[in-house]
């Protein structure tokens, strides 16, 4: 397996990482990163394997999400980014063929243990797909939609917090006046921005993006991007994205993934200025992909 | 040609002609249901006529003409008809004499040349009975208590008043016998009962017995009184006749007690005679049957077959949804499933009659047999859910249509986009949830297709039901005033087997065979109706979730 450069960026510890990433990094505007010197770390991954049946998805990814940050998984196509994503909220787990070996540790505590609750770990961890998904109800009863689920049914509490998550996704404006149309009748780019506030309307402390802009306009995407700037004070936010431009225009750390492992992890900047593994060089300069 | 071929214009006509044939089948279909069916209840003519016997004497014959036809000479020559015609054909008529009391029949073939011109007097009567079937005759006069009180053209509008004074006087008898007698024959089984089943568990004592003894007094003497009611409506009713003369000279007196309707058809207009279509037309979909069904309405049919419908659809649709749902959503996907799956695909092409077996042998015997042993003993040896009743019925219905609603809400549950329920369970709804929330409302549409399959089906079977509830002549509707007002354990009437016991099983088949039309009709609107209702509720579901098409 040849995965040398992994584990020789990974294991060390994170914050000598980044803390060599800041010293490459000074001069920046970015003065919250460079006083905090360390990162808090949200999600962690200790020697993650994954198995669909026989084929295996992922080999051994060891990756630290810092918290409050915005972290961008780039690769080519079938690298596993996506598949690295849905280990952190256990969508996998719908997979009936689905493996895992190793541990995926949110807030120090592994979300694969026996005693986790999958829908409690759901609403700690929101996710956005590829494509809206809203549900074909109102858009009020889409946003409310996991309100509901955790039992809440008082309509002021659910009225405010509506509110409160489609302001958060910059929606409320356009859709103010018609909170009862059917969510299906938004254009692309602002299904999304509804799915997102369905998202954040659970207050998660993780939000997963799985390639949100991927089916949308550049418009909606300049829109999602800028509403992803504003989020990342609130939640922790790991996007994954084909688009190696929107990586560097919204995220803070970067995660270069090819043929299931990851491959380079470093602030974003770094990564792609100064990349350390030839493989992440040949993909950023659009040699492969 | 060739060229032709390749175009691909004889698949556009092909298929264009197909559906061109379904479209006439259908329309075939309701045109001869209809035009046989709601002509019936057109006021007919009645027409005067004399027919040389076969001794050469002459008789009068008064009634409708029903049907003509084309015949050989020959062949009336042969059986014995005295013609003397260079015609190869003639013309044969099928009169309704009516009167069937007098005459002992009611329709009779006669070939036009022995027949004078036929005449249509205006004073002829057609009288709708409510025995023995339609009376016709010249109206001669009006009696009370067998003295003439109205004669000639005094006779008729006499006739009218009296007739109304005898409809009211018949409503209050059928009001008493039925319904008053009804709830105290209801009180007093329900008597009956109590008593038993306290003897049945030992606590029937002494004070219990006077006060039951005092009830039952009460009944009988409310009982009494309303018998002597009756007897006093029964003799009123009796008071007045008509007299009328038949076809062969006699005069014929008709208590008006069996008289429902009298009117003179040849004298009627057409506003009378379209006011009289609509009144019988109506009168058909809300009236009890009469005379063996062969007349009447057929309400109890119309009733019973709409609410064993909606009962099934009660039954079905849990079940079925409830099964797809297990087995598409929970179920691992494996040999057995194929197999379970491959099974109830079977089941839909099982003859009825064996669901009619199966319905009789397990739910009214064994189901029916246990639930009386334990909650009815009171009332054995007579059965209370151990016979056909509309329960079993539906139930077996239900069973008969249970794989239709299964593999349509399969479908349905199919369709629902992973997307969905992936959106579903990352905001932390459980499986269950994400079933109920979200994914079987977006399978209503498709659920709701599979019920609209299930009502058209189970609305036109008619083999089962024989076996597990549906009869004749029911006395009672499933549903009623006495408490609990559903009552599932009784039969109940069916238009599908109405139509099969009118047609071929009647006394007067002839009589009844516009009726058979105009029944079959009724079955297939209600069938439509029932489906419309269904679509347009679907279609509303369809229009929620719209869009889902393209996720």
């Amino acid at each position: 397996m040849n995965t040398p450069n992994m584990n020789a960026t990974l294991p060390r510890s994170h914050a000598i990482n980044i803390s060599a990433a800041l010293e490459r990094a000074a001069g920046r505007e970015n003065a919250g990163v460079a006083e905090a010197g360390t990162e808090k770390v949200c999600i962690e991954t200790k020697n993650l394997n994954l198995h669909y049946a026989a084929a295996q998805a992922l080999f051994n990814v060891n990756v630290k999400i810092p918290k409050s940050r915005v972290t961008a998984f780039i690769g080519p196509s079938g690298c596993g980014k996506s598949t690295l994503l849905r280990c952190f909220n256990r969508m996998n787990d719908l997979v009936d063929i689905c493996r895992i070996e190793g541990q995926v540790l949110l807030d120090n505590a592994d979300i694969y243990d026996r005693s986790v609750k999958v829908a409690l770990l759901r609403r700690r961890v929101g996710m956005v797909f590829q494509k809206p998904n809203p549900f074909p109800k109102s858009i009020f009863e889409n946003v409310a939609y996991g309100l509901r689920i955790m039992g809440v049914n008082d309509k002021k509490a659910l009225a405010e917090t509506v509110e409160r998550a489609l302001r958060g996704a910059a929606l409320w404006d356009e859709v103010k006046d018609r909170l009862d149309a059917n969510g299906l009748g938004l254009s692309g780019g602002q299904q999304q921005r509804l799915v997102i506030a369905r998202a954040i309307a659970l207050e998660p402390e993780v939000l997963l993006l799985d390639e949100p802009c991927s089916a949308l306009d550049p418009i909606a995407t300049a829109k999602i991007e800028e509403l992803l700037l504003e989020l990342k004070n609130r939640f922790t936010i790991v996007i994954v994205t084909h688009n190696m431009q929107q990586a560097a225009r919204v995220s803070d750390y970067t995660l270069f993934m090819h043929m299931g492992e990851a491959v380079e992890f470093n602030d974003t900047e770094t990564l792609f200025t100064t990349p350390k593994m030839d493989r992440t060089s040949d993909y950023i300069t659009g040699r492969f992909g | 040609m060739k060229t032709w071929i390749k175009s691909g214009e004889p698949w556009i006509w092909a298929t264009a002609g197909g559906i061109a044939i379904a479209l006439v089948a259908v329309l075939g279909v309701l045109w001869l249901t209809a035009a046989r069916g709601l002509l019936h209840f057109w006021p007919a003519m009645v027409a005067e006529t004399t027919y040389v016997e076969k001794d050469g004497s002459r008789i009068r014959l008064i009634g409708e003409i029903k049907e003509q036809e084309e015949v050989a000479v020959r062949r009336l020559i042969e059986s014995g008809f005295k013609i003397e015609s260079t015609d190869k054909f003639t013309t044969r008529y099928l009169l309704k004499l009516g009167n069937r009391d007098v005459h002992g029949f009611d329709f009779k073939w006669y070939p036009a040349p022995l027949l004078s011109e036929f005449t249509y007097p205006q004073d002829l009567i057609t009288v709708e009975r409510r025995e023995w079937g339609n009376f016709y005759g010249h109206l001669k006069a009006v009696k009370e208590n067998g003295q003439v009180v109205a004669e000639g053209v005094a006779a008729l509008p006499e006739l009218e008043r009296r007739i109304q004074r005898a409809s009211e006087l018949f409503q209050k008898i059928f009001h008493i016998e039925k319904d008053e007698i009804g709830d105290l024959n209801y009180e007093m089984e329900r008597l009956r009962l109590k008593e038993k089943k306290l003897q049945l568990q030992g606590k029937l004592d002494e004070p219990a017995r006077t006060g039951m003894e005092k009830e039952r007094e009460a009944l009988n003497g409310k009982f009494g009184a309303l018998q002597a009611r009756l007897e006093k409506l029964r003799g009123e009713i009796g008071r007045d006749s008509l007299s009328a003369e038949v076809m062969n000279g006699q005069i014929v007196d008709v208590p008006l007690e069996k008289v429902a309707e009298a009117y003179r058809p040849n004298a009627m207009g057409l506003v009378d005679k379209v006011g009289y279509y609509f009144r019988k037309l109506y009168a058909f979909g809300t009236e009890n049957p009469r005379e063996a069904n062969t007349e009447g309405g057929i309400f109890p049919a119309i009733f019973g077959t709409i609410m064993m419908v909606v009962l099934m659809s009660i039954l079905v649709m849990p079940l079925g949804v409830i099964a797809a749902v297990y087995m598409r959503e929970y179920a691992k996907q494996g040999p057995l499933i194929r197999i379970i799956r491959i099974a109830v695909n079977n089941l839909a092409g099982v003859p009825s009659i064996v669901y009619g077996v199966f319905g009789l042998g397990f739910f009214v015997y064994f189901l029916g047999g246990s639930i009386d042993q334990l909650f009815f003993p009171e009332a054995l040896p007579a059965p209370t859910f151990g016979s056909p009743g509309i329960l079993w019925a539906s139930l077996t219905l239900a069973i008969l249509t249970l794989p239709v609603v299964i593999v349509s809400t399969e479908e349905g549950l199919a369709r629902v986009p992973r997307s969905l329920r992936e959106g579903s369970l990352a905001l932390g709804a459980t499986k269950a949830e994400t079933l109920w929330r979200t994914v079987l409302p977006m399978t209503s549409p498709a659920i709701m297709t599979g019920l609209i399959l299930a009502v058209a089906r189970a609305a036109g079977e008619t083999a089962p039901l024989m076996l597990v509830g549906v009869v004749k002549l029911a006395p009672s509707l499933p549903l009623d005033g006495h408490f609990p007002y559903f009552h599932l354990e009784r039969q109940f009437m069916h238009l599908g087997f109405h139509i099969y016991d009118v047609g071929f099983q009647s006394p007067n088949v002839e009589a009844a065979r516009p009726l058979v039309y105009a029944t079959a009709l009724l079955l297939v609107l209600v069938i439509v109706a029932l489906n419309l209702a269904a679509i347009s509720l679907r279609n509303r579901l369809r229009e929620t979730y719209r869009g889902l098409e393209g996720m």
